[in-house]
C-alpha cells in the first residue's frame, strides 16, 4: 500500500512537472511572438540595451550606475538591462558578454577592467556588428586596434589624478609628502589616477607614495597611523576607495590632526559627505556614476535608433567641497549621488 | 558529564617518564605550558609582537596599541562566538554578514524609521538571535553540516542585504545618540584613547570564559563537541546546546557590528567581508579544534590580537600592507603546527623534541585531533 502510494505520488509528480514545463514553454513562445508582433518597428525594439559590468550593484557605486542606466531606459522607452557578477570578477564579465552576444542586443556598454581578457569578447561583439561603448574603465592605451577607437563614457582617469593634485598642491607646503591610499592592491584605475597625482605633485616639489589601506576602516586607521608615524613628513592623504577615505577621516578625527593632515579622495559615499561637512576632509572628486550609466545608454540608443556615432562623454572631475556639499548631499539622499 | 571531560583531561595527562624525573620540575613545568591549548597562539603573539617591538619604536606606544585594542575587539567578538560554536562541533560562516546585517538594520530603524535608538538596538539583536536560531534549526533538525547551512545562509543574507539597501551605507551624520557613543565612542578624548568596543570585549570575554569553564553549560558544550552521542546518552540536550551556540555566535557578531556603527558613525552593507574567516583563524590559532570538543576563549583573544597587531605592525616595519593577509595565513599554519606538536606533549617527549630526535608514535597519537 505504502509503496504503491509512493509510486503513485511519483507518477503524479512527474506528470505535473511535464505539464507545467510544457505550459511554461508554450506561454513563453506566445509571449515572445506576441512581443515582436505588437512592437512598432519589430526588428529594432525586440533587442535590448545592455550595461555589462565587472561588478554587480552590490556597492553604492555600481548601484548608482545601474539606476542611471535604468532611468535612461525609462526616459527613452527602451529596454535596458544591467548585468554584473556579485563580486568583482573579470572572468564573469567575459562570460556575461558572451551571453549578451548570444541574445543579439541593440548595443552594449562595458568597462575595460582587463584589456587582455576582454579583448576577445568585445571583438566578437564588434564582428557581429553590435555597437559597443566603453564605460567607466577606459582603454588606457588608446589607438591600439578597434577597441581603442571606441567612444568612452566616464572619467578620464589620468586627467582626474592631475586635476585632484592641482587642486591639492596649493594647500600644501613644498617638500612635504603625500600618501596615496587604496582599498585594494593592483587596481588598474587606481594606478592610472596615481600616475596623474604623482607626476603633478612632483612638479610642485611634493613626493607621493602608495599604501594599501585595505577593506576594513577600523584596521585601516591603524595602518594609516603606522604609516604616518614612520613617515612624519606626510601632510596629506589622497584616498582611492570609500574604505580608505573613511579610515583617513576616522584617523584625523581620532588623533586630532585636523588642519595638520589634509584629506582628499576620489569618488563619493555618505561617510565622505559627513567628513566634508564637518571639515575633516577638504574635498572629493566625483565621477558621477549615475551620469555614466545614463549617458552610456543614451549613446547606444542614439546610434541604434537614430544612426549617430557614439561620442566620448567625460562625466568626471566634479569637485565636492564645503561650498557645495549640501547640494551634493541631496543627490546622495535621493540615492543618485555616489 | 563533568566526569567525561575530566576523564579526557586525565587521559592526556603526562605519564611520568624516567627522564622527566631527572629533569624535575623545570621539564614538567615547561611541558605543561606547552600542552596548553593556547601555547601556539602565545608563541605566535610573542614572536610577532617581539619582532614588531624590536624593529619599530612606535609599536609599543599608546597610539598603536589603542587602535590594536579596537581591532582586536572587532574580530574578537566574532571569534568568541565562533570558538564556543566550534567547541560544540559546528561552524558559523554567517558571522561576517551578521556584522553588516545587524548594524544596517539598527541604523535603518534609527535613522530612517526614527525609532528610539534603544529599541532599534534590541530589535536588531533579536533579529540576530533569530538568524542564529535558523542556522541552528537547519543544522540540527535537518542534519545538514553547519558548514553548508551557514554558507548558504550567508549567501542568502548577503543577497538580501544588497537587494534591500542597493549597496548604500547609512551615515548617522551628526545624530550620534548616547547609547552608540557608549558602544563605540572613545573612553576619554586624548589621541591615544581607548574605545568602548575594547572595554565591552573584555567584559564579554570574562563572562564567556566563566560560562565555558565553570558552569554546567560549559561542560555541555565541551561534551556535545567531543562526542555528541555519548553526551546525549548522558542527558545533555545536544540539540539545544548547539542551537544556543549558533544564536550566541550570531548575536555576538551583530553586537560587534553595532559597536562599530558607533565607532565609525555609519554602517555599510559591504562591511565584514571575510570577517567570518578571520574569526575562524583567530579561534584556530588560539588552539580551538576544527573537530569540536576542544578549544579556549583565551586562545581566541590571543588569535584576534595577532590579527589586529599584524596590520599596523607590518606597516611599522616597512613591509607593504598588501602582505597582511599572506602574513596572517602563515601565522595560522605555524600556530596550528605548534599546537599539534605540543598538545598532549609529555615531559619525556619534550626532551626528545629538544634533542631533535624524530617524533615517537605515542606522541603523534596523542597529538592527533579528535
Amino acid at each position: 500500500m505504502n509503496i504503491s502510494l509512493k509510486r503513485l505520488y511519483g507518477r503524479v509528480g512527474l506528470v505535473s512537472v511535464l505539464v507545467v514545463g510544457i505550459a511554461v514553454s508554450v506561454g513563453a513562445l506566445t509571449l515572445r511572438t506576441g512581443g515582436v508582433g505588437t512592437a512598432q518597428g519589430a526588428s529594432k525594439t525586440a533587442c535590448k540595451y545592455y550595461l555589462v559590468s565587472f561588478q554587480g550593484p552590490e556597492n553604492i557605486f555600481m548601484s548608482t550606475e545601474q539606476k542611471g542606466a535604468l532611468q535612461a531606459g525609462k526616459d527613452f522607452g527602451i529596454p535596458v538591462v544591467f548585468e554584473g557578477p556579485p563580486k568583482f570578477s573579470v572572468p564573469q564579465q567575459v562570460n556575461l558578454l558572451r551571453d549578451v552576444l548570444a541574445s543579439h542586443p541593440c548595443g552594449v556598454a562595458t568597462g575595460l577592467a582587463d584589456p587582455k581578457a576582454l579583448n576577445a569578447p568585445i571583438m566578437a561583439l564588434l564582428q557581429a556588428k553590435i555597437p559597443v561603448v566603453l564605460w567607466n574603465v577606459q582603454d588606457f592605451k588608446p589607438g591600439s586596434g578597434p577597441i581603442g577607437n571606441l567612444a568612452y563614457v566616464g572619467q578620464d582617469e589620468l586627467q582626474s589624478g592631475t586635476k585632484l593634485a592641482s587642486h591639492l598642491a596649493p594647500m600644501l607646503k613644498k617638500g612635504v609628502q603625500v600618501v596615496y591610499g587604496v582599498d585594494y592592491a593592483g587596481e588598474l584605475v587606481a594606478q592610472e589616477r596615481y600616475k596623474g597625482v604623482k607626476a603633478t605633485l612632483a612638479a610642485q616639489g611634493i613626493s607621493t607614495s602608495e599604501l594599501v589601506v585595505g577593506a576594513n576602516p577600523t584596521a585601516g586607521v591603524g595602518i594609516l597611523q603606522a604609516y604616518l608615524q614612520t613617515h612624519p613628513n606626510v601632510k596629506a592623504i589622497v584616498s582611492n576607495g570609500a574604505t580608505t577615505a573613511q579610515a583617513a577621516a576616522l584617523y584625523v578625527q581620532q588623533k586630532h590632526l585636523q588642519g595638520k593632515v589634509t584629506l582628499a579622495s576620489f569618488d563619493m559615499a555618505p561617510p565622505i559627505v559627513t567628513a566634508i561637512k564637518s571639515g575633516i576632509q577638504s574635498f572629493a572628486l566625483d565621477q558621477q556614476p549615475y551620469l555614466q550609466g545614463y549617458m552610456a545608454m543614451v549613446n547606444l540608443f542614439l546610434y541604434h535608433a537614430r544612426g549617430f556615432q557614439p561620442v566620448n562623454v567625460n562625466t568626471g572631475t566634479f569637485f565636492v567641497d564645503k561650498t557645495n556639499v549640501a547640494a551634493f548631499e541631496k543627490l546622495v539622499n535621493a540615492g543618485v549621488g555616489a | 558529564v563533568k566526569t567525561i571531560v575530566d576523564q579526557d583531561t586525565r587521559d592526556a595527562a603526562p605519564v611520568q617518564g624516567a627522564v622527566a624525573r631527572i629533569l624535575g620540575l623545570l621539564g614538567r613545568g615547561s611541558a605543561r605550558a606547552m600542552r596548553q591549548k593556547e601555547f601556539g597562539a602565545i608563541v605566535a603573539l610573542l614572536v610577532t609582537g617581539g619582532v614588531f617591538a624590536a624593529w619599530s619604536p612606535y609599536f609599543l606606544t599608546g597610539d598603536t596599541l589603542s587602535n590594536a585594542a579596537t581591532v582586536t575587539a572587532e574580530y574578537g567578538f566574532l571569534a568568541v562566538g565562533v570558538t564556543m560554536l566550534m567547541i560544540a562541533g559546528e561552524f558559523d560562516l554567517t558571522t561576517g554578514v551578521m556584522f553588516a546585517l545587524v548594524p544596517m538594520l539598527m541604523a535603518h530603524l534609527y535613522v530612517v524609521s526614527h525609532w528610539p535608538v534603544e529599541l532599534a538596538f534590541l530589535t536588531a539583536l533579536l533579529a540576530a538571535a533569530g538568524c542564529g536560531l535558523l542556522n541552528g534549526i537547519l543544522t540540527v533538525k535537518f542534519r545538514i553540516p553547519s558548514f553548508i547551512t551557514t554558507l548558504g545562509m550567508s549567501f542568502f543574507w548577503k543577497g538580501l542585504l544588497v537587494g534591500l539597501t542597493a549597496g548604500y551605507p547609512i551615515a548617522l551624520s551628526g545624530r550620534e545618540p548616547r547609547l552608540l557613543r557608549y558602544m563605540g565612542g572613545s573612553v576619554w578624548s586624548a589621541a591615544n584613547a581607548l574605545y568602548y568596543p575594547a572595554i565591552w570585549y573584555l567584559v564579554v570575554v570574562v563572562v564567556f570564559v566563566y560560562i565555558l569553564e565553570f558552569t554546567s553549560w560549559g561542560n555541555y558544550i565541551f561534551a556535545t563537541g567531543s562526542n555528541a552521542l555519548a553526551a546525549k546518552a548522558l542527558g545533555v540536550p545536544v540539540g539545544r546546546v548547539k542551537i544556543g551556540c549558533f544564536m550566541l555566535s550570531s548575536v555576538l557578531a551583530g553586537l560587534a557590528g553595532c559597536m562599530i556603527l558607533g565607532y565609525q558613525s555609519s554602517a555599510d552593507p559591504s562591511q565584514g567581508t571575510d570577517f567570518e574567516m578571520f574569526a575562524i583563524v583567530a579561534a584556530v590559532v588560539g588552539g580551538t579544534s576544527l573537530f569540536g570538543g576542544s578549544g579556549s576563549i583565551a586562545g581566541s583573544v590571543i588569535g584576534s590580537m595577532i590579527i589586529a597587531i599584524s596590520g599596523s605592525g607590518l606597516v611599522l616595519v616597512g613591509a607593504p600592507a598588501a602582505w597582511y593577509q599572506a602574513f596572517v595565513g602563515v601565522i595560522l599554519i605555524l600556530a596550528v603546527i605548534v599546537n599539534l606538536r605540543t598538545s598532549g606533549l609529555e615531559a619525556s617527549s619534550l626532551i626528545r623534541l629538544i634533542k631533535g630526535s624524530p617524533l615517537t608514535r605515542r606522541r603523534t597519537e596523542t597529538a592527533a585531533p579528535q
